[in-house]
């Protein structure tokens, strides 16, 4: 649980998940991009939008969704 | 001894409310795929004539209200009630503005209505049930702020964080999908 851990350890930690946040902000961006201009200049690219909107799906249901709770007892799963 | 076992009993009805939100979740979503496949069968090969700039923008709006909610989860989860709350309120405007983007503009704009053939029932359909849940969403998250703001949640106790975000984030994945599958792929009818 979160009080039972050290101040350095919690300010840490919340640093990571922070970063971590950051970097999926930042891959969602490039990748939103990306789409919008293959669908704007290449649109029989229809496989490629939805391999990429997957990627994206996957990076959010993990990082931000935390699927990884639901199968720990881990409090601290960021 | 008692306080343990409460903490002990917290962590297992925790357990068992995040089984019971996924399990909603995986159910909700088997309509959103039932509209994604719509879609194709429906239209295929061609795409609803809508505002590529608009559709871009609302998109990162609701991709960046995923990471402050993110962002609101992890500060309440860290003890910090202020950052909780102006994260969450970020959040709240952000959806907003993505629900008065499609329901407001791109709705008011579109060179078709919900009855002009299957263009139209697809477009009207898939969006209208997304934002229904966007608006579900923001409701949450107004209630949710406002008993952060009262001082409901603490580090060790804020399930009702976690499940706004969580359904939050799936509102998010839905239009992940939705947003290539209405403005991007196939060309104009």
């Amino acid at each position: 649980m979160a009080d039972k851990k050290k101040p350095e350890e919690k300010k840490d930690s919340r640093r990571e998940a922070l970063y971590t946040g950051v970097w999926i902000l930042l891959m969602l961006a490039v990748l939103t991009l990306g789409e919008f201009i293959i669908g704007v200049i290449a649109t029989p690219w229809a496989s490629i939008l939805i391999f990429v909107a997957a990627f994206k799906a996957f990076w959010v249901i993990k990082d931000y969704m935390h699927i990884g709770r639901l199968f720990s007892s881990d409090e601290e799963i960021h | 001894m008692a306080s343990h076992t409460v903490a002990d009993s917290y962590q297992s009805k925790l357990q068992r409310n995040r089984l019971g939100l996924w399990l909603f979740i995986i159910s909700d979503s088997f309509v959103f795929i039932g509209l994604f496949v719509t879609r194709f069968v429906l239209l295929p090969g061609t795409r609803p004539e809508l505002s590529q700039g608009l559709g871009f923008i609302i998109t990162s709006m609701l991709l960046i209200s995923s990471f402050y909610m993110n962002r609101a989860e992890i500060e309440m989860r860290h003890g910090n009630r202020k950052g909780f709350l102006r994260a969450i309120l970020v959040t709240l405007v952000l959806g907003t503005i993505f629900l008065i983007g499609v329901v407001g503009v791109e709705w008011q704009i579109a060179p078709f209505g919900a009855s002009d053939g299957a263009e139209g029932a697809v477009f009207y359909v898939m969006t209208g049930f997304h934002a229904f849940h966007v608006l579900t969403g923001v409701i949450f998250l107004f209630i949710v702020w406002n008993n952060g703001r009262r001082g409901h949640y603490s580090a060790e106790e804020h399930w009702a964080v976690e499940a706004v975000a969580v359904y939050w984030h799936f509102i998010d994945v839905v239009w992940i999908f939705f947003y290539p599958a209405l403005y991007l792929i196939g060309s104009l009818a």
